[in-house]
Parts: structure tokens; C-alpha cells; sequence
């Protein structure tokens, strides 16, 4: 009881609340911006945050990381254009209000739904996160083999849309992980005689070239906006919260929805976006008798908004209990709970408590904060939403730079952020997704900690030794399973190419 | 696409090759993991360049940003342009360079409102002062060293 009490009080400091309130006015203003999101925030946040204590730098992040995903709605409604892919959904019934001039009852609603989705699933991490973490106690080194190759294959298929491209880039992630020293021989491995490389590759200016970079470039391609404009001047009154009348219409939808975005947030890989797709399609199927709905029903903006915010949270529980993450942003998340010397487990939630529960209040208290400053910042997002490309693109370059120099003062960083940008560019061009490897980046030493303990203590073949528990065997079998199933998948996809092309 | 997973593929597939006679003169211990992730990754990479000759499967995951090599030369003139102005920076310091940098992509990127734009980049420039040099003391060069 002391603890919890310590908790709050500790969550609610003024250090700590400013935090929050920094972290959700930065996340609504990136996840407003099209083509600009919560990945590029925190991926550019990150080395602001290496001063702070580990408290307040997380708690920064995870408020940015649900703001970000809530101010993906404002550009859908208001431009129809999502800020966020997690937001595309929300951009067919939110746009279609704002073009009837309700834009006000648009913005109500998702409002209301991602602060209910973002609450349900902060509750879900306190309540779920705990007795999970105890399952990483009986875990050996080969289990942690089995658990990062799993978190690879998982984000790979799931992720990137091509099953063997994100494989790829996963495994080409954990290869970079293996260039520097070699803890245990202290041999330099690929440096080919230059000095910085035998510190490894640096995964703060990775990450910052693969997500922040390589997004500037991608919108040189296009550097004027076109997006469709609504007006949003009279669009009904102004309320902070939804009218009874409303609330009844669309409780249902916020339950099925936020439950569905908190399962589908706890699946490695499958983010924001694909929560919000699938708790759409089920709201359509349970709206026969709503024919607003896809042309404008609040049932379709709380689907689409509850979910999304809802696998905030669902993330981060894998995350915190066995380390690996359930979306994009939660891998660099996870990047940046190591960076702060924490590491994910069972210890998080006895030898770290204190850290972890803070966190995880100040990520319940930024739901709520983001529905108020969401509330009073929407009649002005629309300003920021259309600021020209052209600015941003600058923007993003100049403080691609100073982020990754500012790390260690060191220009060795910046030139690992280029190569990373340019890099980053090129896999998205091609299909390739950049997710697996910033995870391949971060779970490749877990990994080959875990396989060369194996290794060590096999006496027979190492292989029998790496599948002898019952926790390994569960992890192969899941392997198997997400590898084999987005296999079938694919070839399902092609085959019925193959049928349409012969037609 | 095609033609994109054939290069990629045969291009991984050498490059792990490379690494795996490099790794050769490596302890043992520190050689075995990244040569099994080399393997792994030579296997994936035969694998998509196999799809790439099987009909409708072939090229999969369709990659972002528009589809014509000609949308390219704007995101590469840029990079240039950055890594121009940073390899100028260590001359005319860090913040000269990026005033540097804004102005040469005026004309690649087409800026159309051009005092809004030079607005922007002096706020921009601004902050960064403020909150890097100032707040977290980062040295970033305000002006030539020679000066």
C-alpha cells in the first residue's frame, strides 16, 4: 500500500507532470503533421531524453507515444488525410462529420474514444503486466534465444508487407548488432580497422536515420501538400465531453473496440494501424442498421480512435515483461528503457517497481491530460496540420542532425544517422520495413547471449539442448506458427493474382 | 520490383559471403553467432530471388513514395546537399552550414513561399540554439572556428 502510495505521489510531482504535458503537446502536434509519426517523434525525442532521470525520460516518451497516435485524428477529420496510419480508418467517417459541419462532434468523439481506449489499456499494462513478468523467471538462455528470434519472425511478418523481406531486414538488424567488441574475447568484429566502429553501431542515431531521415527524404519526393479541405468554422458547438444521447450510441463500439486494440497491441508487431482497421470491420458488422455508418457515424470514429489508443498500451506489456515489443514505437521504446539501464523482465516489477509503476501511472495520467489539451488545442491543429512540407522537411534534416550529434558530441553519430537515413530511404522504396531491424538491432545481443550460453552448456547436440524445456518448445511451435501462417497467407494473395491476371 | 529483390537478394547474399571469409580469422565463440545470421540471411535472400521467377508471387511488398525512378532525384540531391553542409560545418560552424543547407534546398525541393519558409528556418535554428547549446550544452559551432 506504501508502495502504490509513493507511486502516485512520485507520478504526480511537478517534474513529472510537466513531462507528461510535454510529451502530449509534442505527440499531438507530430501524430497532426501528415507523414510524420510516433515513431519519428520518439526516434527524435530520444536523445533530449539521455539528461533525465529514467523516470521522466519514459514518461515522456510513452505520453508522446499516445498523443502522437490520438493527433493522427485531427488531420484525418480536418484534411482527411491521417496523420498517423493508425488513423487512416478514422479519416472516413471523421472527414465525412466534418463535411456535414460537425466537425466539433468529430473531434468529440475521438476524443472521448482515444482517452477511453488509452485508459482501458493502461488499466490492461498494471493489471496484466505484473503476473506476466513472472513467466521471464523461467526462462534460460536458450529460451531468450527462442523468445528474440520469435519478437524477429513476429514483427517481420506482421510489420513490413512482404514475409521474407521482413525477415530479412530483421536478420540483417541482429547481423549490425554483432559489428564492435566482442564481450567475451574483447575481439573487434567487422570494424576493418576503424576505431569508432569498435563501439558497435549506435542505435539511437540508427533508429533517428531509419524512421526521422529517411521520412524527410521520402517527402522530398512530394514537398507540396495536396490535401482536401474542409471547412471546420461552424462545425457545431463545442463540448468536452460526448452528450448522453452519444454515449449510449456508441459505449458498445468502445468496449469491442478498445478490448480488440488491447489484444492486437500485446501481438508483437501488429501496431496502431492494424488495430484500428480491425476494430472498424467489426463495428461494420455490427452497424447493419446504421446507415451513417462510412459516411459519417461516430460509431466509426470511436471504433477506429478507441482502438488505436488502446494498443498503446497492449505494447507496452511485452515490452516491460519479456522485452519485446508490440508495435513499431514500442521498439524504440525499448531501445530507450535499455539506453537507461533497464532491462526488461521479471526484475522491473520487484528490483525496479518504483521505475515501472511510475511509468506506467504517468502513461494513465497522459490519457486523461490529452483528452483535455486535445480538447483545447483542436480548433488550432488545423494550422499545424497544414504547415507546408517544405518546412517540415528542414525541420526533420536540422534536427535529424542535432539529435544524433548531441548524443556524445560526436560527429562519428551524425554519419551513422546519414548512412542510417539514406539506408532507411531505399529499404522503403523497395518494400523493405525498417521495424525489424531497429528490433533485430536491439534483440540481436539478447540473442546471441542466450545462443552462446547454449552453446556452452550443451553437452550432446546443441540443437536437442536449445528444444529440451517446455517454454522452448512453445516458442518454436509460435515460430513456426507466425512464419507458417503468413506463408500461407501470401501464397493465398498470390494465387488469387495469379487467377485475376488469367481472367 | 522485380528486378529490385534480384539486386538486393544476389547483393545480400555476396555481402554475407564476404563477411563469412572475414570472420575466419575470429575466435571461435565470437565468429559462431553472426556466421549463423549470415546463413539465415542467405537463405532469405535465395528465397526472394526465387519468388521473383514464380508467376503473381513475384515481386510482393510494394515499396512507398511514388513508383518511377525520376521521383528519386529530388531525396537524392537533398542527401547530397546534406552531407555537404555537414562536411562544411567543421569550415563555417554548425549553424552557418544549416542556414547553408536551407537555402540549397530552396531550389531542389521548389519552396514557393519563400519568406514563410525563411521565417520558419530562423525560429527553427533559434529553438535548436536555445535548447541544445543553451539548455543541454551541446557545442555546436555558432560561428567559423577561425572567427
Amino acid at each position: 500500500m506504501d508502495t502504490l502510495l509513493s507511486v502516485v505521489v512520485n507520478a504526480f510531482t511537478p517534474v513529472h507532470l510537466g513531462m507528461v504535458l510535454a510529451g502530449v503537446v509534442i505527440g499531438l502536434i507530430i501524430g497532426s503533421m501528415p507523414g510524420l509519426s510516433s515513431n519519428l517523434g520518439i526516434a527524435l525525442m530520444l536523445p533530449l531524453t539521455f539528461g533525465m532521470d529514467p523516470v521522466s525520460a519514459l514518461i515522456l516518451l510513452v505520453s508522446l507515444y499516445t498523443a502522437a497516435i490520438y493527433g493522427g485524428s485531427f488531420s484525418a477529420i480536418l484534411l482527411h488525410t491521417p496523420g498517423t496510419s493508425a488513423s487512416a480508418a478514422t479519416a472516413i467517417d471523421g472527414f465525412a462529420l466534418t463535411r456535414k459541419g460537425e466537425f466539433n462532434k468529430a473531434i468529440r468523439i475521438s476524443t472521448f474514444a482515444s482517452v477511453f481506449g488509452g485508459l482501458l489499456s493502461a488499466i490492461a499494462l498494471l493489471a496484466i503486466a505484473p503476473p506476466l513478468s513472472l513467466l521471464s523467471l523461467k526462462f534460460g538462455p536458450a529460451e531468450y534465444f527462442w523468445l528474440a528470434v520469435f519478437g524477429i519472425s513476429v514483427i517481420g511478418t506482421l510489420a513490413s508487407g512482404n514475409m521474407i523481406k521482413g525477415l530479412v531486414s530483421g536478420a540483417v538488424g541482429v547481423a549490425i548488432s554483432t559489428v564492435g567488441l566482442d564481450l567475451d574475447s574483447g575481439y573487434p568484429r567487422f570494424a576493418f580497422g576503424f576505431y569508432d566502429l569498435q563501439g558497435g553501431i549506435g542505435f539511437v542515431p540508427a533508429v533517428i536515420g531509419l524512421f526521422s531521415l529517411s521520412q524527410a527524404l521520402l517527402m522530398c519526393e512530394k514537398p507540396h501538400n495536396t490535401i482536401q479541405e474542409a471547412d471546420p468554422t461552424g462545425g457545431g458547438k463545442w463540448r468536452l465531453l460526448p452528450t448522453w444521447a452519444e454515449f449510449k450510441f456508441i459505449h458498445p463500439t468502445l468496449w469491442r473496440s478498445s478490448i480488440i486494440g488491447i489484444v492486437i497491441g500485446i501481438l508483437p508487431g501488429a501496431g496502431g494501424d492494424i488495430g484500428s482497421w480491425t476494430a472498424y470491420n467489426e463495428a461494420k458488422r455490427f452497424a447493419k442498421n446504421d446507415p451513417d455508418f462510412g459516411k459519417g457515424s461516430i460509431r466509426g470514429v470511436a471504433a477506429s480512435e478507441s482502438a488505436n489508443n488502446a494498443t498503446t498500451g497492449g505494447a507496452i506489456i511485452p515490452l516491460l515483461t519479456l522485452g519485446i515489443p508490440g508495435s513499431p514505437s514500442a521498439a524504440i521504446l525499448l531501445g530507450a528503457l535499455v539506453l537507461h539501464g533497464m532491462q526488461p523482465g521479471r526484475t522491473l516489477f520487484t528490483e525496479h517497481a518504483h521505475f515501472t509503476y511510475t511509468v506506467c501511472v504517468g502513461f494513465l495520467i497522459a490519457n486523461l491530460v490529452m483528452g483535455f489539451v486535445g480538447m483545447a488545442m483542436c480548433r488550432y491543429m488545423g494550422v499545424v496540420a497544414r504547415l507546408p512540407n517544405t518546412i517540415l522537411i528542414i525541420a526533420v534534416i536540422v534536427l535529424s542532425i542535432v539529435g544524433s550529434y548531441s548524443l556524445g558530441n560526436n560527429i562519428y553519430d551524425v554519419y551513422t544517422m546519414m548512412a542510417f537515413g539514406i539506408l532507411g530511404y531505399l529499404m522503403r522504396k523497395s518494400g523493405f520495413s525498417a521495424a525489424p531491424m531497429v528490433l533485430g538491432m536491439i534483440l540481436g545481443p539478447l540473442a546471441e547471449q542466450g545462443f552462446r550460453q547454449a552453446v556452452q552448456l550443451a553437452d550432446g547436440p546443441v540443437l536437442l539442448h536449445m528444444v529440451a524445456n517446455p517454454i522452448s518448445w512453445v516458442l518454436v511451435a509460435l515460430i513456426v506458427l507466425s512464419i507458417g501462417s503468413a506463408a500461407y497467407l501470401e501464397f493465398s494473395r498470390s494465387k488469387l493474382t495469379d487467377v485475376m491476371a488469367e481472367r | 520490383m522485380l528486378w529490385v529483390n534480384r539486386i538486393v537478394g544476389v547483393a545480400l547474399i555476396l555481402v554475407c559471403a564476404a563477411l563469412w571469409q572475414i570472420s575466419a580469422d575470429y575466435p571461435e565463440m565470437a565468429r559462431l553467432f553472426p556466421r549463423v545470421i549470415f546463413a539465415i540471411i542467405v537463405f532469405f535472400s535465395a528465397l526472394m530471388v526465387g519468388r521473383t521467377f514464380l508467376p503473381a508471387a513475384a515481386a510482393g511488398g510494394s515499396g512507398e513514395g511514388g513508383t518511377s525512378a525520376s521521383v528519386m532525384v529530388r531525396p537524392v540531391l537533398a542527401f547530397v546537399a546534406t552531407s555537404l553542409a555537414l562536411a562544411v560545418s567543421t569550415y563555417v560552424g554548425f549553424f552557418l552550414a544549416m542556414v547553408v543547407l536551407a537555402a540549397a534546398l530552396v531550389p531542389i525541393l521548389g519552396v514557393r513561399q519563400r519568406g514563410w519558409y525563411a521565417f520558419a528556418t530562423v525560429v527553427l535554428l533559434v529553438v535548436v540554439y536555445v535548447v541544445f547549446v543553451i539548455v543541454l550544452n551541446v557545442p555546436l559551432t555558432l560561428r567559423p572556428p577561425v572567427l
